[in-house]
């Protein structure tokens, strides 16, 4: 299931509320959001939930043993057997046809493809798992001694399948102890419909835009087009994405949870290593706190670790060449601002150094978007009119002045819009008074607005069909 | 008092929303649902059967997420909304409207534009339908060259790509059926363009049509007959020929395309004032379900249909040809966004046209529904005239046409069917499977003029 869907929104959301909030039990509210949470994930993954029950039962064995024996060398047994565990089904499902088909490719043998369909949110809720273990062997967290409230952690459905990865420590004794607060309720409603708006009516609309330019044939499209294309892929990946962290979110407010920022406008950093720290933070935490640091940090081999840290962080995203491709692109460029540039942006208007990021962000966004080498080498060839493609088409002027507005809006989106609004309000003393209204009404319009799209998007009219 | 109305205030964000949330859902559960959408012209999603398989494999619950959105509350209207809405995105060019396939078509039921839908045969057809378009990816190959519809001129236009690897392929397929059916039989072959060289405005480039089909006649085998249909209709083009709601020819259009096949073919065409020509008004097509847009629904179109001065009997047959009922030529009750219907009454397996010719000549004809304007008047010239379509018959064409034994076959197809790599495997199909013919059984069954299925499209 997915938040943006009006099964989810009409049905299983308000479901999950009234039975919440009927009870007064903690336990029993525990037990009822596992329940939902195990109905979400099965609706997209019936089998693959007994595996996610499995993966959660060994960790919350292992993170027993390991606070059993703490300190002593036999602890480091629980944590290995986590990690194989995870690492192991992460690639058993989501990497085995890549590293057949590479070792085919290298050995000229012919190994048969396993061909596992990857389950819904296995890369996130592994590393939520591996964080857990790891903070308890490093003895940062107390070990969960209940089994229900462990999977409540880790099937929580807000955060299940497409993060944030929170970590154990974030939510440790929200477990346990919730407080139910009217603001933060107030707060998660009013954060849910900006994801749902950020996801329906700019995200989707972002991918119908994209999809017609950059998955069509490659060679009908003119030079603008395909930056029309990729940059709204840009627009698409970051709202899609984001609006999704902000529904889960809002969700967990209103359930009494409190999970970490996963984006802080991305788009208006200055400088990619800037980008990193707005984009994805609780990947780039992860990585940070298990892999880098671990590796020696800043400390030795810095070019290695953080060559290591962004080939995994680009492999994380997908079992394909062109992700490793595009997390070693970040990590040199990385690398580069370390040595080099960080001194001379510093001194640089801010509008170019805004620039100079958003370019190779976008930029990032092709290696990330093609899989086939070909495709993406064309489509470079493209962009930098090097093929003999037309400058642009009447049909691509077109397409950029039907939908100048909500490129608009998705531009003003981007940057913290909502906090300066709201800063403004309540700096002026007659409007302070209506900042609840403007809320409400806010939270309508956005919440009416997404859900006539999401209706709208169900209109299929069968046409080509009867050719 | 007074705390109670600051903490209602501050509350009334939360209430609202859940408030929101639970109403719809009530009213979801409570509120009658429909069937099909007609402007959709498809079956809407009814709740799914529970069945182990479907529950395993996830599609259970995927059916439930798409009845869900299938029978949301005011659906129409709020579709209707929608397309309001996302006009606000930008200026939209008073004079050319861009529309654009973004999706890929989940797969659903059809819904037959065949009048005689009462017919349980129809019903039982319906069923296998189903389960052929399930079973196969049909859908998304049929229209896999096609992008975008503008509207320009209060006209819906499809913008055409072709790709000449897929009209090579298209070439050779038609070479196999020679080679196959051996020098006896004449194997004719004619593009039919969409109208889109004819009708874009200038700022665009124009000769995509044109281009294609003249690649693909280029590289056709030159034992075949390549119908010029481009050629004559491009002599008309100022004329009626292609419809401003549809995606379809008229009946005019197709008039001109007999021209061209007859030049082919040798035959003395008839003028056109030997035709009854009638009409059938407020014609709205799928091109408008498609844009939505209001120029065209203020821009209505007329079939208009000409009628052969032959006496006709006409068969249907199922997709493996064992049954085999009557029809006829013209379904003259055809009405409102069915009225391309008029042409065959749909799309059947396999149609057998028996005219009052006595000349002994039988032509085959394998068509989509481009082909349904253009194949009666071959019933003019033909004494048995053959009519399969590409998509739903399910038999070996060279038996048929030793069976029947057929001299003329003719591939009566548009640009975009062409241009399918569907097109040339399901074709393919026809020649080099085995699917073994059973005499059919003839039944005569009344059709009932009068159970026209109003599909309230006519509301």
């Amino acid at each position: 299931m997915v938040f943006s869907s009006l099964f989810f929104i009409f049905l299983f959301l308000p479901l999950n509320l009234i039975f919440y909030f009927s009870v007064k039990n903690r336990k029993i509210k525990n037990i009822i959001l596992v329940l939902f949470s195990l109905l979400f994930y099965a609706w997209g993954e019936p089998i693959w939930v007994g595996l996610l029950i499995l993966s959660s039962f060994i960790d919350y064995i292992n993170g027993l043993f390991i606070e059993k024996h703490f300190g002593k060398p036999i602890a480091k047994l629980g944590l290995y057997s986590t990690l194989i565990f995870n690492l192991g089904i992460l690639i058993t499902f989501k990497y085995s046809d890549f590293i057949v088909q590479n070792v085919n490719a290298i050995t000229n043998l012919n190994f048969k493809e396993p061909g596992f369909l990857m389950p819904i949110g296995i890369s996130f809720y592994a590393f939520q798992t591996i964080s857990y273990t790891i903070d308890v062997y490093r003895g940062e967290v107390k070990a969960q001694k209940s089994f229900l409230n462990f999977l409540l952690f880790v099937s929580l459905y807000h955060q299940l399948v497409a993060g944030p990865i929170v970590r154990y420590s974030h939510i440790a004794q929200e477990i346990n102890e919730r407080i139910f607060s009217w603001t933060d309720f107030n707060n998660g409603v009013s954060r849910f419909c900006i994801g749902l708006f950020k996801k329906v009516c700019i995200a989707n609309i972002a991918g119908e835009i994209c999809s017609h330019y950059l998955s069509s044939d490659l060679t009908n499209i003119t030079v603008l087009g395909g930056w029309l294309g990729i940059i709204t892929y840009s627009i698409q990946i970051y709202f899609d994405f984001s609006g999704y962290s902000d529904m889960a979110i809002g969700m967990g407010w209103m359930f009494g949870f409190h999970y970490h920022e996963n984006f802080k406008y991305p788009y208006i950093s200055t400088s990619i290593t800037d980008f990193w720290r707005r984009w994805h933070i609780s990947l780039g935490t992860f990585f940070k706190d298990y892999v880098y640091i671990p590796l020696g940090g800043n400390k030795k081999y810095i070019f290695r670790n953080i060559l290591i840290v962004w080939a995994l962080t680009g492999l994380w995203h997908g079992a394909s060449w062109n992700f490793i491709i595009w997390g070693m692109y970040f990590g040199i460029l990385l690398l580069i601002e370390k040595v080099l540039l960080n001194t001379i942006l510093k001194r640089l208007p801010r509008i170019i150094t805004h620039i100079y990021a958003l370019f190779f962000i976008i930029i990032g966004w092709a290696i990330f978007y093609f899989t086939d080498f070909n495709q993406l080498i064309y489509f470079m060839k493209l962009l930098f009119n090097f093929t003999n493609q037309e400058l642009y088409t009447l049909e691509v002027e077109n397409m950029f002045f039907e939908n100048i507005y909500w490129l608009g809006l998705a531009f003003i989106l981007c940057v913290p819009i909502y906090t300066w609004f709201y800063k403004f309000i309540n700096s002026i003393s007659t409007l302070k008074h209506f900042v609840p209204l403007i809320t409400i009404v806010l939270n309508v319009f956005l919440l009416t607005c997404s859900v006539i799209l999401l209706v709208g998007s169900s209109y299929n009219p069968f046409i080509y069909f009867r050719f | 008092m007074k705390t109670f109305f600051i903490n209602l205030y501050s509350r009334l964000n939360t209430f609202l929303f859940v408030i929101i949330l639970i109403t719809v859902g009530v009213l979801f559960l409570v509120l009658p649902k429909e069937k099909i959408s007609v402007d959709e012209k498809r079956a809407l999603k009814q709740f799914p059967v529970l069945t182990e398989e479907r529950l395993l494999s996830g599609k259970y619950f995927e059916d439930i997420d798409l009845y869900y959105s299938d029978n949301f509350i005011y659906r129409n209207d709020i579709i209707e909304f929608a397309t309001e809405i996302k006009k606000y995105k930008g200026i939209k060019n008073e004079e050319i409207q861009y529309f654009t396939k973004t999706k890929a078509i989940p797969k659903t039921t059809i819904i037959k534009v065949t009048p005689n839908k009462t017919d349980d045969y129809n019903a039982k057809k319906g069923n296998e339908m189903l389960d052929d378009s399930t079973a196969t990816d049909t859908t998304s190959e049929a229209y896999e060259n096609i992008n975008s519809v503008i509207v320009y001129k209060r006209r819906a236009i499809q913008i055409f790509n072709g790709s000449r690897k897929k009209l090579s392929k298209f070439a050779a397929l038609i070479s196999n059926y020679k080679t196959a059916l051996g020098p006896n039989v004449n194997v004719y072959c004619m593009a039919i363009p969409v109208g889109s060289d004819f009708n874009l405005p200038n700022s665009f480039k124009k000769d995509r049509e044109k281009t294609s089909i003249n690649y693909l006649y280029s590289i056709m085998n030159s034992s075949i007959k390549c119908v010029k249909a481009y050629d004559e209709l491009e002599k008309h083009q100022h004329e009626y020929i292609q419809f401003n709601t549809d995606h379809h020819w008229t009946g005019r259009g197709a008039y001109y395309a007999y021209l061209a096949f007859c030049g082919s073919a040798g035959i003395e065409p008839l003028a056109i004032e030997k035709f009854e020509i009638k009409k059938i008004n407020n014609f709205i097509g799928t091109l408008y379900n498609f844009t939505r847009s209001e120029d065209l629904k203020q821009n209505k179109d007329y079939v208009e249909y000409f009628k052969i001065p032959n006496a006709t009997k006409a068969t249907y047959f199922n997709e493996n040809l064992t049954i085999e009922k009557k029809t006829k030529l013209y379904s003259e009750y055809a009405r409102g966004g069915n009225s391309y219907g008029v042409f065959l009454g749909g799309d059947y397996p396999m149609m057998h046209i028996k005219s009052d010719v006595k000349n002994g000549q039988k032509i085959l004809i394998i068509k989509d529904s481009y082909g349904n304007a253009f194949s009666p008047f071959l019933c003019a010239h033909y004494e048995d005239v053959y009519i399969v379509d590409y998509r739903y018959l399910k038999s070996n064409i060279k038996n048929i046409m030793k069976k029947y034994s057929i001299n003329n076959i003719v591939f009566a197809h548009n640009v975009f069917v062409i241009n399918s790599s569907y097109t040339t495997y399901q074709e393919n199909k026809f020649l080099n499977s085995n699917f073994n013919i059973t005499p059919p059984k003839t039944e005569s069954v009344k059709i009932k003029k009068d159970t026209v299925v109003k599909t309230k499209n006519e509301k």
